[in-house]
């Protein structure tokens, strides 16, 4: 399983002309393997992380995840392989609010059928392993911050997917519920053996990643020793 | 358990508050859907009912023309009551003295069965002492109790057609006053006050009477024209009625001839037998072996040697000549005992040809054979005053005074006349000239009575003497050889039943019930009226939906894009949302029909409030159907997801990222549209293009359904032309001007241009629907008074319930309403004191009668076709216009199918033009009516085709050829005289006029001719009236549906109001860091505003602009604009909007900056 970027650009059409935001990122990771990309705003971190998620489609260039193209993929096919090949984490959690902390994990897995006991007993193992085993029935208003995303983090996670990618994800958080986050990822990352890329401009953060990239311009290059 | 299918559920929940605005618009557009279908059953439902209680149990009915026996009725199946049914007047005195009178009573007789049918009580009175049942209605006007006194005018029957020779027309010979007392006042919830045959928007007046008492009074004992059935079919009661017919009920005698004993002879009542009747006779006669000859006799004034007519007042002097003689005109061939009438040696006679008859004291004897014979005589047909004419003939010989020529039994009886000793005794109908007539007259007539002076051929008498009444005054049938007439009179009679068909005499039952309830079904469909007036409403109500709803997702960009980055397709987030939306819509379409029920009630007390005629609020009633409810559900609830399907449409092209920061529409999401092409640019031309084709192609159209369709498709195609070039606009709205407080709130509208545009649609269509209806209003002008308005210049319309055969601006007509002036101020004089007296009066009349101008119409009364009747006009009235009127022209024509320069300038003038064949052989005949009367209730247009029935049923086909506006005549179909004389033989006289006065004497004329004509139920009003009440509900209509425009506008501008709220509130992180910076409430408060503005500036000018384009056709036929409401509707919504952008702004000013930087 690897996830394969071959010489990806991506520009968007404006009154003067195309403004390149990626251009030409190469990159490939193994199951097993996360990154850290840092950049300065504007660099095109977040485009990089949206075309990866499949979110956006990229101008050029080739995506592949374990010998796939999504990109090659009908619109509903598309979906389906985001929905179970790719997790989300945002800087804002993006909890409904009108859903308990359980069915917001629960939420990628009404795509298809409904959810039977064993991915609620996914869910709830999930749930626990961010520490949040007393909170299944609150609702996102009833929790704080950090467990929010934590709860986010457990959403991203319930498919199984190959791919996690993570937008700022402590960008809301103070210092010790990053911290608790970040670790979280990294180790749920371990234990399922994703491919996990974070997007972030937070070097505590970045440092907890053993491989570290610098996106500049659109191009992205390994960052330099901290 | 949370699900894919329980998620929209859940949401629902969670959202409430911010889903109520849309089940509030679902509710409002199923209310208002819902609500007209509710209208069209109420409409329908009210009608029917109304129908129901104007038969008052009755299911079948005959009613016509000829009178039958009453006790026919004793031996049909089923229930059958016998009844004199009469238009009348009554006058009676009020409780203080004043006189009191009251046109267009239905006039009742009914024997007891009939009492008990109607449930009358026992209130008639004893035969010497009879009382009258009179309706609440009816008491109610003239202020009656038991015990009034009242005068009723009917018409008195004559069995001799009155436009014959001896048939009378003064008014007090046509008009019968019965005197009565009140009995019974019926209570205002009797059935019986309902009682009415016609689906006629007027509420009927009813006055019921003992049956033998107005027999008597109107000269019909034992006779009824009509016999009201139920429990019984019509085929049922045909069959037994055609089978209980005698010849008395054909108004036939069969008699052996008196004098020669050797023939029978089967005459009319009428003196003149109908020709259907005529040629059943002779065929039953001629199939029983059986010889026939139709014998027409009239009399001539004078018969005179010589080229030259001895006519009016000249005595003849110094002429010979024979005065007041029968002529018969007959087969003078016939052999014995109907003939021969030949002098010897002659085999026939040829048209022109006479023979005299020769008996000893005649000054015509000894002529020689070839001396020219002038016979004077008078018309066979006349309204008012006899006319005189004559013919000359050739003395073909003399026939004795013996044999088949010695016969008075040529000649019908006439009472008056020929039971008459003298002719100076002849109550003849007719001006006589007394010295004329000789001893040696005298002697004949003592000695031979009617038998005829001279002899003319059949085809010569018919042409001279024959009317539409018919041309045989009797029909002489030898028996076979070897039967005696008396012996054979049985057969005959028998047989001759069989042959006569009730039905082509119209003397059948009609399924008067199933007739009524019909009519009550196919007048205008309400429902759809109101579908197609309230579509603007509903649509803006759906498009405020659409917003609502699209806000309320907005709010939910960060979701949908949860929902899009997890995996989900685009179509299942807006199957999810449009679930969410449907579940609100099913619980706003619930509450919506309770509201519908409400709404539909509201809108039929606007529509009772404005009808000009204040009956319709007794029988309108809210009706709701099984279906409606569903229909008005499932209609709403497929519309609203349409537009909940569209208003989700381009929030999942927003990309998932954009959404996922809350951005919720394209322009907002750091996307740059592609690059402007042309193709937008021609879309655009070709939508106005199609537009004004629209328009161009709708004034073309005959149809007015695709007439209209046209101008309104015209005009929807221009408004969605100038929302589009407003979506081009916004697109550009980066170039609105460089800086400024005003162009920032230009283009801060475009921001979210589906918002604007929604906005602007919601304020263009309700300004489409106020302004282009507004057009359509009209009332009587300056024109209509003209000529060539609707009026024809003939300021005054009169009706009479009894018709009057001369007409009273001249002559006798005139002489007879000065004596009943003369008789009614004495009556006057009598019960008051003081005053002027009668003479001085009568001279005031005479002076203000003077100038006066009449044109008499001839009526064949049925349903009101005008747009004051409810129900569809099935048979409706008939006028037969006067030949003075069509040589004279006027009127408004809006389209005729003139081809001559002629006609075209006196479309008058179609009328006596011949028509081509139908191709079921049928040659129609041409009619003209007001247009509204032929699009909407005739349901055709110019060229069409409708069928009426004639006197006997027969269904006869007319064209339209002419269509008139404003006209008085919206009631009717206009025809011209002769054909209408010809349909409907027996309407004789004339019952509506049309009046020219001067304008200051008009209010006397009026006052005169209802005082005058009183006994004749003559009521006059002002033309322009009649036309105002017909317009009037024209605007009842436009007032109604400007109302749902307005409520429409009211939305547009709660639209508005959200959209604005919205829009700010979205930004209002942006409007703290303005404060931040410096901008004071003032200059946020504009940049509101011109964003509100803008929005409303341009749905105002892209609705009116569309509207007044797809109204120029009508502005061409006459319509109009009222710039000054329309300017206050514009100022007021404008306004609106000021104070809307004013609140919003202040609100958000309000605000406190940090958060609110914080916010964004």
């Amino acid at each position: 399983m690897s996830l394969t970027v071959r010489d990806l650009s991506k520009s968007y059409p404006t009154r003067g002309g195309d403004m390149p935001v990626l251009r030409g990122v190469t990159l490939t990771l193994a199951a097993g393997e996360s990154v850290a990309i840092m950049g300065p705003s504007g660099s095109g971190k977040s485009t990089l992380l949206h075309v990866l998620g499949t979110l956006d489609r990229p101008t050029t260039g080739r995506v592949e995840l374990d010998g796939t193209d999504p990109f090659a993929l009908p619109e509903a096919g598309l979906a389906g392989f985001r929905n179970a090949s790719i997790g989300f984490v945002f800087q804002d959690h993006h909890l409904l609010p009108q859903c308990t902390v359980l069915e917001n994990v629960l939420i990628p897995t009404l795509v298809g059928k409904p959810a039977d006991d064993a991915t609620r007993d996914r869910a709830r193992h999930l749930l626990d392993r961010v520490g949040l085993t007393g909170r299944l029935d609150h609702r996102p208003a009833e929790l704080s911050g950090g467990e929010r995303q934590r709860a986010a983090v457990a959403r991203a996670l319930i498919r199984q997917p190959k791919l996690v990618l993570a937008d700022e994800p402590t960008g809301n958080l103070d210092r010790r519920n990053a911290q608790l986050v970040g670790e979280l990822l990294l180790e749920l990352h371990r234990e399922q053996q994703t491919i996990l890329v974070v997007v972030t401009h937070s070097l505590d953060l970045a440092k907890m990643f053993p491989e570290r990239l610098d996106m500049d311009d659109g191009k992205l290059d390994a960052a330099p020793a901290p | 358990m949370l699900t894919r299918r329980t998620l929209p559920l859940r949401n629902v929940r969670f959202y409430a508050r911010t889903q109520f605005p849309v089940m509030l618009g679902v509710m409002l557009a199923t209310a208002v859907l819902t609500g007209s279908l509710v209208i069209g059953d109420s409409l329908r439902g009210s009608l029917r009912d109304r129908a129901l209680r104007r038969l008052a149990g009755v299911e079948v009915t005959y009613a016509g023309t000829q009178f039958v026996s009453q006790s026919i009725a004793a031996k049909l199946p089923g229930k059958v009551v016998p009844a004199l049914l009469l238009d009348g007047s009554v006058n009676a005195v009020s409780p203080g003295g004043d006189p009191l009178s009251l046109t267009r009573i239905h006039v009742v007789g009914v024997d007891a069965a009939g009492a008990a049918f109607f449930d009358l009580g026992d209130a008639f009175g004893t035969p010497d002492k009879p009382r009258a049942v009179v309706s609440a209605r009816l008491a109610e006007a003239l202020q009656l109790g038991v015990g009034s006194k009242l005068e009723v005018g009917v018409e008195r029957m004559s069995n001799v057609p009155r436009s014959s020779l001896l048939g009378a027309k003064s008014l007090d010979k046509v008009a019968a006053r019965v005197a009565l007392e009140v009995g019974r006042v019926l209570p205002a919830d009797h059935p019986a006050n309902d009682f009415d045959l016609s689906p006629n928007p007027r509420a009927p007046v009813n006055l019921f009477v003992p049956l033998e008492y107005l027999q008597a009074r109107v000269e019909k004992p034992g006779r009824v024209n009509a016999l009201l059935g139920t429990g019984a079919d019509v085929a049922a009661l045909n069959a037994a009625l055609a089978k209980e017919l005698t010849p008395a009920d054909w108004a036939l005698r069969l008699q052996t001839a008196t004098k020669p004993g050797t023939y029978l002879s089967v005459e009319s009542e009428q003196l003149v037998l109908n020709p259907a009747t005529a040629r059943a006779v002779q065929t039953t006669a001629e199939s029983l072996g059986a010889r026939c000859e139709p014998t027409l006799s009239y009399l001539a004034n004078t018969i005179a040697l010589g080229d030259a007519p001895i006519l009016g007042r000249d005595v003849g002097s110094g002429r010979k000549f024979l005065p007041y003689s029968v002529v018969a005109a007959l087969n003078p061939a016939a052999a014995a005992p109907l003939g021969p009438f030949l002098p010897p040696g002659v085999a026939a006679l040829a048209d022109d040809e006479i023979v005299l008859l020769d008996w000893p004291e005649s000054p015509l004897r000894g002529l020689p054979v070839g001396a020219t014979l002038t016979v004077a005589y008078f018309k066979p047909e006349m309204e008012a005053n006899a006319e005189e004419t004559f013919a000359r003939f050739t003395l073909k010989g003399y026939v004795p005074l013996a044999g088949a020529a010695d016969d008075p039994s040529l000649t019908p009886p006439f009472p008056g006349i020929t039971d008459k000793l003298s002719i100076g005794e002849w109550e003849s109908p007719f001006e006589m000239e007394s010295k004329r007539i000789q001893r040696r007259d005298e002697d004949y007539w003592n000695r031979h009575k009617t038998t005829p002076k001279a002899y003319i051929s059949t085809a010569a008498g018919e042409r001279l003497f024959g009317s539409r009444f018919g041309t045989v005054t009797s029909l002489r049938i030898a028996p076979p050889l070897g039967q005696t007439p008396a012996a054979f009179e049985p057969a005959l009679r028998e047989k001759l039943m069989t042959t006569l068909d009730p039905a082509a005499a119209g003397l059948v039952f009609q399924p008067t019930r199933e007739r009524l309830l019909t009519t009550s079904k196919r007048g205008t469909d309400y429902s759809v009226l109101f579908l197609r007036f309230s579509g603007l409403l509903i649509v803006s109500t759906l498009l405020l939906v659409g917003l609502l709803f699209r806000l309320a997702v907005e709010r939910r960009a960060r979701e949908v894009g949860l929902l899009l980055a997890t995996g989900y397709t685009p179509r299942e987030v807006r199957g999810i949302v449009a679930s969410e939306g449907m579940l609100v819509a099913f619980v706003g379409a619930v509450l919506g029909l309770l509201v519908s029920v409400g709404y539909a009630d509201r809108m039929l007390q606007v529509l009772i409030g404005l009808w000009p005629d204040a009956e319709v609020g007794s029988y309108l009633r809210l009706h709701v159907s099984i279906w409606t409810p569903l229909i008005g559900f499932e209609l709403t609830m497929l519309t609203t997801w349409l537009t909940i399907r569209l208003s989700l449409r381009g929030l999942t092209h927003v990309p998932p990222p954009a959404l996922l920061r809350g951005v919720s529409c394209v322009g907002d999401s750091g996307l740059t549209l592609a690059t402007p092409t042309r193709r937008p640019w021609v879309v655009l031309g070709l939508v106005l293009v199609a537009g004004v084709a629209s328009l161009a192609v709708g004034p073309t159209r005959a149809n007015p359904d695709e007439r209209a369709g046209a101008f309104f498709t015209g005009g929807l195609l221009l408004l969605a032309g100038g929302l589009y070039a407003l979506r081009l606009l916004l697109r550009r709205a980066a170039d609105f001007g460089a800086g400024g407080l005003w162009s920032l709130g230009v283009r801060n509208a475009a921001r979210n241009a589906a918002r604007t545009l929604l906005t602007a649609a919601l304020v263009a269509g309700s300004m489409f629907l106020v302004v282009s209806v507004e057009s359509f209003r009209r009332k009587p002008d300056d024109e209509f008074a003209k000529p060539t308005g609707g009026s024809g210049g003939l300021p005054l319309l009169a009706e009479a319930d009894v018709p009057i055969f001369q007409p009273f601006d001249r002559g006798a007509g005139r002489d007879d309403l000065l004596e009943a002036l003369g008789v009614a101020y004495q009556r006057e004089e009598a019960r008051r004191s003081g005053g002027p007296g009668r003479t001085e009066l009568l001279a005031r009349a005479t002076a203000d009668l003077d100038g006066l101008v009449v044109y008499p119409f001839r009526l064949r009364g049925g349903d009101d076709a005008s747009c004051l009747n409810l129900s569809q006009a099935g048979q409706p009235r008939v006028l037969g216009v006067p030949d003075a009127i069509v040589d004279r022209g006027g009127f408004r024509f809006t389209q005729t199918r003139a081809a001559t320069a002629e006609e075209r300038a006196n479309p008058w003038l179609l009328l006596r033009k011949p028509l081509d064949a139908l191709p079921d052989g049928r040659v129609p005949v041409p009619v003209v009516a007001e247009q509204n009367t032929v699009f909407f209730m005739l349901k055709t247009t110019l060229g069409g085709v409708v069928e009426v029935p004639d006197e006997s049923g027969r269904l006869v086909p007319v064209k339209i050829v002419g269509m008139l506006q404003d006209s008085v005549f919206q009631s009717d179909l206009v025809m011209a005289d002769a054909p209408f004389r010809s349909l409907f033989p027996r309407q004789e006289g004339y019952r509506v006029f049309l009046l020219d006065a001067p304008a200051e004497k008009r209010e006397a004329v009026a006052r005169l001719l209802q005082l005058g004509l009183r006994s004749h139920g003559l009521s006059v009003e002002r033309s322009a009236d009649r036309v105002a009440t017909y317009q009037a509900v024209v605007g009842a209509y436009l007032t109604t549906f400007q109302l749902l425009g307005a409520f429409g506008l009211l939305l547009a501008v709660l639209g508005l109001s959200v959209v604005v709220l919205r829009n700010v509130t979205e930004r209002a992180g942006e409007l703290a860091l303005l404060r931040a910076v410096g901008y004071r409430f003032r200059d946020l408060a504009t940049m509101v505003l011109a964003e509100t503005l803008f929005v409303l500036a341009a749905g105002l000018a892209i609705g009116v602009a569309a509207a007044l384009a797809s109204v120029l056709p009508n502005l061409a036929l006459g319509g109009s604009i009222p710039w000054p409401r329309l300017a206050g509707l514009l100022a007021v919504t404008g306004v609106t909007g000021l104070v809307v952008a004013l609140v919003v702004t202040f609100a958000v000013a309000r605000l406190p900056i940090i958060p609110a930087l914080r916010q964004d």
